[in-house]
């Protein structure tokens, strides 16, 4: 799983990437380069918002609550919410039953994420595929076809008839 | 500078100066800024800036410039005065790193200075700038949490700094501005047995009587602050002079073909261009939505003020600007230009100047 976050954890100005339910549930996180240094929005963040939990937990409650209100417009939900503000940007992209979440430092372009983000999301993607494929796997080494409930015929060894 | 790089350089100042002498235009005012910038002279360049910006209000160049040429100000400063704190440390010189921080926006380093200085001498002082810094806090951010430590630093200050006035003004800004009148009013009367006959304290504090009924618990105006995202004094609908100088701008917005819907929120008031009747009252109603719960969210998760928020889905992109006083959004089909984006910060920014354009 990390491997779908480690392209974005290694940007400049990326303070955390991670990976949530649709409930808010953290599925993943790596701390940016930028979480290096002890800045002041890391101490903020520790004292008021807490851990992790805590922060995916608000970050897909916004998600919810922007969804929410614009639904009377009768609009699709939104596949990527920025929220820019004084002390960083927080961007959010849905993926298939989850998001991709990245906490960027103040000044950084949340346009500076979106290419790898879009990629995190297509390695997630990728990965379910992959999961789907793992747990099928009887089915693909019979070309596809379920295995038959008793031995096929052809897989018997043949018997000439005698003194042909 | 070498003498031969100096004597080019005033040679090319003499040039740029003559050009702006011929015609005053504010490209003129930028390359003689940036003549000056090569040559180091940063008062030249505010000077010059300053001036390009009083006949050319508003050029962008000519504001970049000056900002940075203030901030190079800053650095220069701020850095003379740390080492010179190391040599030796005195009150003055971490009055004047705070007081420097402070005014340029630098928060955390002015917490980090303020914190030093206590530490290091006790001063009543430097609790009086600890204050201040979770004022300024609170004043942006909101936060229930950083006005209350603000008033009880600026408390703890206040009985340790005698007459100084200082402490009880803040308290007095962070009571008025949550609406705790009765924590203000005892601000105003302390501050008048400091200062007695200010006539303008005086009039405020017979103002403040008249809130002082019903009056809620500062507590409690703090925790109402967090929960709107706003200030008691901004409880104000818009004059009708904004709604004249915000609509050509909404128009402006809307006028591009990608342009679905241009919108800006004051109160309870919305200016919507681009999409009429019941659209229109959903569409603002949504962005208005949007804004509270956006700002909710960026408090509680330490994130500050909000100043952008972006949706993007199969529905187009829609970009909102919440300013102080008012907040302003774009619908667009497909992604929002960085056109979209500037008109929407300066209809965010018109907000908080009432009486301008009308």
């Amino acid at each position: 799983m990390k491997d779908v976050l480690e392209p974005l954890a290694v940007i400049p100005g990326v303070r955390l990437a991670a990976m949530i339910s649709m409930d808010g549930v953290p599925i993943c996180a790596l701390d940016g380069v930028s979480k290096r240094t002890d800045s002041a929005m890391d101490r903020a963040l520790r004292a008021s918002a807490g851990d992790l939990t805590v922060f995916a937990g608000l970050a897909a409650a916004w998600l919810h609550d922007a969804t929410r209100a614009i639904g009377p417009l009768s609009w699709d939900n939104p596949g990527r919410v920025v929220l820019s503000a004084t002390r960083g940007t927080l961007v959010l992209n849905v993926g298939p039953g989850a998001a991709v979440l990245v906490l960027l430092e103040n000044g950084v372009a949340p346009e500076e994420v979106r290419v790898p983000m879009d990629g995190a999301i297509g390695r997630m993607h990728r990965m379910l595929k992959g999961i789907g494929r793992a747990v099928g796997q009887p089915y693909a080494s019979t070309d596809g076809e379920p295995p038959a409930a008793l031995p096929a015929a052809t897989d018997q060894p043949s018997r000439s008839p005698a003194g042909s | 500078m070498s003498l031969v790089g100096k004597l080019i350089a005033n040679k090319r100042i003499r040039r740029a100066a003559r050009s702006l002498g011929s015609d005053p235009s504010a490209d003129n005012y930028v390359k003689l800024a940036r003549e000056h910038v090569l040559a180091g002279n940063m008062h030249e360049v505010l000077r010059v800036c300053s001036e390009g910006l009083q006949m050319h209000g508003g050029h962008a160049e000519l504001q970049r410039l000056r900002d940075r040429a203030e901030q190079l100000q800053v650095d220069h400063r701020v850095a003379a005065l740390t080492e010179e704190l190391k040599g030796s440390p005195r009150p003055a010189l971490w009055r004047e790193l705070c007081s420097v921080l402070l005014k340029s926006g630098r928060l955390e380093r002015a917490t980090e200075a303020a914190e030093d200085w206590y530490r290091a001498t006790r001063d009543a002082e430097a609790l009086y700038y600890r204050a201040e810094v979770h004022a300024e806090h609170f004043f942006i951010d909101k936060g229930s949490e950083d006005g209350k430590k603000a008033y009880l630093l600026a408390s703890d200050a206040r009985r340790r700094m005698g007459t100084d006035p200082r402490p009880l003004q803040l308290q007095l800004e962070v009571a008025s501005r949550c609406g705790a009148w009765q924590e203000a009013r005892k601000c105003i009367a302390q501050l008048l047995e400091i200062l007695p006959g200010d006539s303008s304290l005086e009039a405020r504090f017979r103002s403040v009587l008249t809130m002082c009924q019903n009056a809620k618990s500062l507590e409690i105006c703090l925790k109402d602050v967090e929960r709107k995202g706003r200030f008691v004094d901004e409880d104000c609908e818009p004059s009708p002079a904004t709604a004249v100088a915000v609509r050509p701008m909404l128009q402006q917005l809307s006028a591009d073909e990608d342009v679905e819907a241009a919108l800006f929120l004051r109160g309870g008031t919305a200016l919507v261009q681009g999409v009429h009747g019941a659209t229109a009252e959903r569409t603002a109603r949504a962005v208005r939505d949007l804004v509270v719960s956006s700002r909710t969210a960026a408090r509680r998760m330490s994130l500050g003020r909000p100043t952008r928020v972006l949706l993007e889905g199969s529905f187009g992109s829609l970009l909102l600007s919440p300013g102080d006083q008012g907040a302003s959004a774009v619908w667009s089909g497909h992604a929002v230009g960085r056109r979209h984006e500037e008109l929407l910060t300066a209809l965010s920014g018109m907000a908080g100047h009432v009486g301008d354009g009308a």
